[in-house]
């Protein structure tokens, strides 16, 4: 026991929390926190939230951000809860949680600010297939087993010149809770109701194909079956280098750029309710150049409330993320930054935050 | 031969009609050294590939062709008593083969990363998605709560244990009490840790902690403390307790200063061996402890100040998981780099342990 | 139950002489509860002391009893706002306003992988035992225990880690051949025409079987070395080769105690979480094919859920722990009584 403890003292001092290459501490002490907070939600936001981190991080030494990504619904959970000042979430607050969180952020409000767009892929793994058209029917009737042969003559139509094999699809999906499953449910029930009769919901509703868990499994799994069709959020797809498919609405086939979601934000209605905005993403849009299967990332916090040090936490952090820095931090890890208008609404709304 | 009254059966040869041989000494190495050949031969007809698949068919054929030339020359029982070993020696390789690949994989992988630095520095202002920084936080994070839940097991233990051997005879309650820790040696670790989890947390409200972690892993390992401390005091011979009564001395007394460091040696095999396996525990520890790239110390929360420890499990789960997938990024590599610690952390454990068992039988 | 199956890595280098049955010469221990040889001050201390540690037991029962009840306490509104049968329902939908939920596809597979891994595991572990206790040069049987203990001290993380990086994506090949020689019996037959996926129960308890392999090894070791030398010395001493030795000796006297230890073994393998989670891709419907990718357990769909789940999505999960605690404790149970009835009898 004596041999054990004595280790721990030895343990204990030989380590340190001091980076090797430490970027400088630089300016922007004013603004900074100090202490450790953890933020929670959705893991397609991961890449992002950890290229904020750093920047945050390199501008302000004594202050430990970590990322809880267990989920968008357990970040909303979390938040609700009070384990965690900021949730980061793929839908925004309603219903029974909008209300306890109105009750959480007392004598403040629970709102939701949009800060990055993820668009939803549509991955295949068939080697030599260079590439793939899909309608949203298709993928309706694909993911519901209507479809189970990549050469049926459904999908052949719509690939011309292209040879598909005789495979069978295997369709890979998110076994757990997911806010990329929730979007992709919306779309497909606004873009082809007849082939999907299924409400949307954070479940995937239907057991065919592979389910996956967590991010890492299904991007396994698409990459590891032959034959595979899953959904898998852009940064991850193409981190991984998986085959994407073009989304055809009717007007052509598209694939994800910065355009062609652009085209479907301008299509949106965006809700303002104070300092909570939020997204009525244009699913249901059939216009040339645009891909439609795209989600909204929210950061969900508190207007005031909140304990100090939190509150300026959030604050900074948030106007870091809102910044012309973090917008471009997220295009350079793949994700799609906010359009103009918006981007103005959020920073606008952020600088309203109480600081503490 | 014939002492039991019965037909000899002994040399078998005569028994089964052939003159009485062994097999020649070559005949084994001659069959080893054809086998290869003739499953290279098989595998060019059949398409098998692979070497997994070329080695277990050649270990096969190798026992089937020395059974059946033993059947041949030597007879039945002897054919039988060849196969036997055969297939004893094949099982012994089919359970080191998974620890060698298993531990090789995992030294290998971890070997690319961890280095000074690794086992010095936390993740603090680390990007995960790239290169750098370590795991001294989850190393800290693993002892603080193992050795946490083992300075509150052990007390217990010890003395549920104490009345368990020396008290409680054939009482009742002392089987009640025998039964209930066995039921507790059942319990699953994710069922402790949800039993935490609802009680700590959803039902009391407090925040996930090292100090919720370790709860868990108490639950864990008060069974086995238990159980180990009661085998170790029954052990203890009772000469020692009948001289120390001669004496005068008290009953009590004589538990703590008499049979107690009789069995310390055995006791401390048993903790350690325990704190070894709530080391690597890893399901409960999702449940209750949350994330931190920062070092802490402290595995007590306060309510607005939160403390998430972060341990060697738990960092390899979320490494894996912000990998997603790739298995070249940064991230899957120190993934490997903590798995390699951890299991050089709980081998430690177990050498120790088993160090403190020789001195202990050694003076006891 | 010796020290060995509590702790897992036997101290089974100590030769353990049977252990005393408890009983102590009534002088020692009287069972009116006075302290014997005890006067004066000892009287005191004795009747704190005695306290003390009946406290401690106390406190063991108050856990266990506030484990019972919390859970209890939790899973019951949860399986009250089921809509569904809880035993029958393969989905797991226990947030949606019409809460369905059951646990018949965690059930089936946790029973199927860890069969897969009980039956892969028991020859290998007899076997080994066999080899250390009755074939191994002395001096390198007790190395080799230490061998094969040292997969115990493997974490369970890290042995999901390398089942999903290493031993899944390497089992198609082996996957195909089953499937082309072995496809008439369903159970190993690979349906989808494409190359296999194989994050499948046969996976995880490939995984499995090596996880509870030392377990199984360590305590059949035991069981042998109990085996009355001078039996074994006899069979030899009649003519009988090793295999009939065994065969007649060892095996028939052992026979309880490795079904004792398999079975615990079994248990092991129900409780296991992390390996299965990362190894089995998860699904809910159930098939027979258990080379397919799919499935989910009792002890895996509590990880995986429990970060999302809501006031009945918990007390859900709850009761799924609860159900595999009820199973391990099942299987537990009749290792203790077969172990029981051949000491008795």
């Amino acid at each position: 026991m004596l041999a054990a403890l004595s280790s721990i003292f030895l343990v204990a001092g030989c380590g340190t929390d001091d980076p090797a290459a430490s970027g400088g501490g630089a300016a922007g002490a004013a603004n900074c926190a100090s202490g450790t907070f953890t933020v929670a939600g959705n893991s397609s936001m991961k890449k992002g939230i950890a290229a904020w981190i750093e920047a945050y991080q390199q501008r302000c030494t004594d202050v430990a951000v970590n990322f809880d990504g267990q989920g968008s619904g357990y970040g909303r959970t979390q938040f609700v809860q009070k384990h965690v000042p900021m949730a980061s979430s793929l839908a925004s607050l309603t219903g029974d949680q909008k209300v306890q969180a109105q009750q959480r952020c007392a004598p403040g409000a629970a709102v939701d600010l949009p800060m990055a767009i993820i668009p939803i892929t549509l991955s295949y793994n068939l080697p030599g297939v260079d590439r793939l058209i899909l309608t949203p029917s298709l993928i309706a009737r694909i993911f519901d087993g209507k479809i189970k042969r990549w050469n049926d003559p459904q999908l052949v139509a719509v690939n011309p010149g292209v040879a598909l094999p005789d495979k069978s699809i295997t369709p890979v999906f998110f076994s757990a809770d997911a806010g990329t499953s929730e979007n992709l449910t919306r779309f497909l029930v606004k873009q082809a109701p007849a082939d999907w009769p299924h409400k949307p919901s954070q479940s995937w509703p239907v057991s065919i194909g592979i389910g996956a868990a967590i991010s890492t499994t299904i991007v396994q799994a698409v990459k590891n079956t032959d034959g595979a069709l899953g959904y898998v959020d852009y940064p991850d797809a193409v981190d991984n280098k998986l085959s994407l498919a073009a989304l055809d609405t009717g007007k052509g086939p598209v694939m994800i750029s910065s355009e062609s979601v652009a085209k479907v934000l301008t299509a949106s209605t965006t809700s303002q309710d104070g300092q909570d905005i939020t997204l009525d993403l244009a699913y249901g849009l059939h216009e040339a150049g645009a891909y439609p299967a795209i989600m909204a990332v929210y950061e969900i916090t508190c207007t005031r409330g909140l304990p100090a040090a939190q509150a300026r936490f959030v604050k900074s952090f948030l106007t870091l993320t809102s910044s012309d820095e973090g917008q471009r931090l997220l295009a350079d890890a793949r994700y799609i930054p906010l359009p103009p208008d918006l981007h103005n609404r959020v920073t606008t709304a952020v600088a309203q935050l109480a600081a503490g | 031969m014939a002492l039991l009254g019965r037909p000899s059966r002994h040399p078998p040869a005569l028994a089964d009609g052939l003159t009485a041989r062994c097999l020649p000494r070559y005949a084994l190495p001659v069959t080893a050294a054809a086998v290869p050949v003739a499953v290279l031969g098989l595998f060019a007809v059949t398409g098998l590939q692979g070497v997994a698949g070329f080695v277990v068919v050649s270990a096969l054929l190798f026992a089937a062709a020395q059974t059946a030339l033993s059947y041949l020359v030597e007879g039945r029982r002897s054919a039988v008593d060849r196969l036997c070993t055969a297939l004893l020696c094949l099982a012994f390789a089919a359970a080191a083969l998974p620890l060698l690949l298993i531990v090789g994989y995992t030294v290998r992988q971890g070997l690319k990363v961890v280095d000074l630095q690794f086992l010095t520095h936390s993740m603090f202002r680390i990007n995960p998605e790239k290169v750098g920084g370590g795991v001294y936080h989850a190393i800290v994070g693993t002892l603080v709560q193992a050795l946490l839940a083992a300075a509150m097991a052990t007390p217990v233990g010890v003395l549920v244990a104490i009345y368990l051997a020396e008290y409680g005879g054939r009482r009742r309650f002392a089987r009640l009490v025998s039964f209930v820790v066995d039921v507790m040696a059942g319990v699953p670790s994710v069922v402790a840790g949800l039993f935490i989890f609802t009680a700590w947390i959803l039902v009391l409200g407090f925040q996930k902690s090292g100090f919720a972690g370790a709860m868990a892993l108490f639950v864990v390992m008060l069974p086995v403390v238990i159980r180990s401390a009661d085998e170790m005091l029954r052990l203890v011979p009772d000469e020692l307790r009948e001289a120390a009564y001669a004496l005068g001395i008290p009953r009590w007394r004589t538990i703590l200063q008499v049979v107690l460091p009789a069995a310390l040696g055995g006791i401390v095999t048993g903790v350690m061996l325990g704190v070894a396996r709530i080391a690597g525990e890893t399901a409960p520890l999702l449940l209750l402890v949350s994330l931190n790239q920062r070092i802490e110390f402290n595995p007590f929360a306060g309510q607005t100040d939160p403390r998430p420890q972060e341990t060697l499990p738990t960092l390899i789960f979320e490494q894996f998981g912000v990998a997603a997938g790739n298995a070249e990024s940064p991230p899957f590599q120190r993934a490997w780099g903590a798995a390699l610690v951890l299991i050089v952390l709980i081998g430690l454990l177990n050498l120790v342990a088993r160090f403190v068992a020789r001195f202990a039988r050694v003076r006891g | 139950m010796t020290t060995s199956d509590v702790v897992g890595s036997p101290t089974a280098s100590q030769p353990a002489p049977p252990p005393p049955p408890g009983q102590r010469p009534a002088w020692v221990e009287p069972d009116d509860g006075s302290s014997g040889l005890a006067h004066g001050g000892g009287d005191q201390g004795d009747r704190v002391f005695r306290a003390l540690t009946a406290a401690a037991s106390v406190f063991v029962l108050l856990i266990m009893a506030a484990l019972a009840a919390f859970l209890v306490y939790r899973a019951v509104p949860a399986l009250a706002a089921n809509t569904a049968n809880f035993a029958t329902e393969q989905r797991w939908s226990p947030d949606a306003d019409q809460p369905r939920f059951g646990v018949a596809a965690a059930l089936y597979f946790t029973l199927l992988t860890s069969m897969i891994a009980v039956v892969l595991a028991v020859p290998v572990a007899v076997g080994v035992a066999l080899f250390i206790t009755y074939l191994a040069p002395r001096r390198v049987s007790e190395g080799m225990g230490y061998l094969v203990e040292l997969l115990a001290a493997v974490p369970s993380i890290v042995y999901g880690l390398w089942g999903f990086t290493v031993l899944a994506p390497n089992l198609a090949g082996l996957v195909s051949w089953l499937d082309r020689w072995f496809g008439w019996t369903i159970v190993l037959r690979y349906r989808p025409d494409n190359e296999p996926n194989s994050y499948s129960p046969l996976a995880a308890g490939i995984v499995l079987a090596i996880m509870i392999l030392p377990i199984i090894s360590s305590l059949s070791r035991e069981v042998f070395r109990r085996v009355p030398r001078e039996q074994v010395e006899a069979a030899l001493g009649l003519g009988a080769t090793r295999w009939e030795m065994i065969w007649m000796t060892v095996l028939p006297v052992g026979r309880a105690g490795v079904t004792s230890a398999s079975l615990l073994g079994l248990g092991r393998a129900l409780a296991e979480t992390l390996a299965v989670t990362m190894v089995l891709s998860t699904a809910y419907n159930l098939t027979v094919h258990i080379t397919e990718s799919g499935g989910v357990t009792l002890a895996s769909i509590i990880v995986l859920k429990y970060g999302e789940a809501g006031e009945v999505g918990t007390g859900a999960l709850v009761a799924a722990g609860l159900c595999l605690f009820v199973i391990t404790l099942a299987v537990n149970f009749v290792a203790r009584m077969i172990l029981a009835r051949q000491k008795v009898g």
